[in-house]
C-alpha cells in the first residue's frame, strides 16, 4: 500500500491533517493577498483610474501643465492632458512629444484634432489652430503603450519649455 | 516565445487562483458560478492570444496549455506531496455520525451540504446513518453509510 494511505478505524484513506492545515493557512494568506491586489487596483496601483495614479507636471514658467497617469497597462489607453493656463489663446499652438516617449507609445487619438503633424528625428510636433478660442486650452493625447516597462520622454511647447513625462506600463 | 510564455503564465496564474478558491468552490457550480466561469474564460482569452489571432499562435497556446496539464498530471502522479499541496487530499468530515465541525468550517462545508450528498448518493435520511463523509480532492462529498447492524 502506498505510504500516504493510512488506515483510520476501518477506512483506508490518504488524509494528512498536517498538510491540510498548511494548505488552509496558505489559502487564507492567498485570500489576503487577493484582497490587497483588488484594493491596490482600486487605488490605481496597477494602472487605470484611481487616486494613486495621477501626476501633474508643471512647466518652469507655470503657464502649462501635463496631467498623466504614471502607471498604465499594455494596449490600454493612457490619457495625457496638456493644459495651458491663464486664459491662454493661441492662433497656432504647438505641442511636441519626444521620440523617446513615442518609442513605447502609440498616439491613437488627439483631442482636439491637430491641424498639422510634423515628424522629425527628435519627436513629433502637433499644431493646433485657434486653441482656447471657444474653450479651455487643453489638448488630450490618447496614448497606447506598445510594450511593457517604463517609457520616459519629454513634452514641449513652442517656446522651448519642456517637461519630463514617465509612464510605467504593466504587461 | 511570447506565446508560450504567455500561455504558461496564464496557466500557473489560474492554477494558483483556483487552488486559493478551494476545492469546494470549484465543485459546486450553480448557474451563477457557471456564468462566472464563462466570464473568466473570456477575460483570459485576451491575455492568451493578445493581438495575434493567427492559427499558428492558437496552436502554440493550446499545445503549451495541454503540455503543462500533462506535465502537472505526471508530476502529481509521481509526487504524493505535490498532490496534497495542490488539493489538500481527502478529508473526513463525519465519522460514525459525529461531525468534525472545525474541519467543516475550514473547508466551508455545512451540514446541509453533507445531508444533500447523503441523499443524492446513498438515499440516506439522517446524519446518524452516515459512517463516513469524506470531502474528496475534487470537492465532492463521498458518503459511506453505516451498515444496518451498526445504525
Amino acid at each position: 500500500m502506498p505510504d500516504e494511505v493510512r488506515r483510520l478505524d476501518d477506512l483506508d484513506i490518504e488524509q494528512d491533517m498536517r498538510m491540510q492545515r498548511r494548505v488552509w493557512v496558505a489559502q487564507r494568506a492567498g485570500w489576503t493577498v487577493m484582497a490587497a491586489v483588488v484594493a491596490a487596483a482600486l487605488m490605481g496601483v496597477f494602472g487605470g483610474t484611481g487616486p494613486l495614479n495621477r501626476r501633474v507636471v508643471t512647466a518652469a514658467s507655470g503657464r502649462w501643465t501635463v496631467r498623466h497617469p504614471p502607471l498604465g497597462r499594455m494596449t490600454a489607453e493612457v490619457p495625457m492632458r496638456v493644459a495651458f493656463h491663464g486664459g491662454a489663446r493661441f492662433n497656432v499652438a504647438r505641442v511636441w512629444l519626444s521620440t523617446s516617449l513615442l518609442d513605447g507609445m502609440n498616439v491613437t487619438r488627439v483631442t482636439p484634432e491637430a491641424t498639422r503633424r510634423v515628424a522629425r528625428a527628435d519627436g513629433v510636433t502637433y499644431e493646433f489652430e485657434r486653441l482656447g478660442a471657444s474653450d479651455a486650452a487643453v489638448v488630450t493625447f490618447s496614448l497606447q503603450p506598445t510594450r511593457w516597462g517604463r517609457a520616459t520622454g519629454q513634452v514641449g511647447t513652442r517656446d522651448g519649455e519642456r517637461v519630463t513625462v514617465s509612464i510605467f506600463s504593466f504587461p | 516565445m511570447e506565446s508560450v510564455l504567455r500561455a504558461a503564465l496564464v496557466y500557473f496564474m489560474l492554477l494558483v487562483l483556483f487552488n486559493l478558491a478551494g476545492k469546494r468552490a470549484m465543485s459546486e457550480t450553480n448557474t451563477f458560478d457557471f456564468v462566472v466561469l464563462l466570464i473568466i474564460s473570456e477575460a483570459v482569452q485576451n491575455a492568451l492570444i493578445g493581438e495575434d489571432a493567427s492559427f499558428t499562435n492558437t496552436v502554440l497556446v493550446v499545445t503549451t496549455l495541454l503540455g503543462l496539464t500533462i506535465a502537472m498530471s505526471v508530476w502529481k502522479y509521481r509526487s504524493a506531496r505535490l498532490e496534497k499541496v495542490l488539493g489538500g487530499g481527502p478529508l473526513i468530515l463525519v465519522r460514525h455520525g459525529q461531525l468534525f465541525e472545525d474541519r467543516m468550517r475550514m473547508a466551508r462545508v455545512d451540514v446541509p451540504d453533507i445531508l444533500m450528498a447523503a441523499r443524492n448518493g446513498q438515499g440516506l435520511e439522517r446524519l446518524d446513518q452516515i459512517k463516513y463523509a469524506v470531502l474528496e480532492e475534487s470537492g465532492s462529498i463521498s458518503i459511506i453509510p453505516r451498515q444496518e447492524s451498526q445504525a
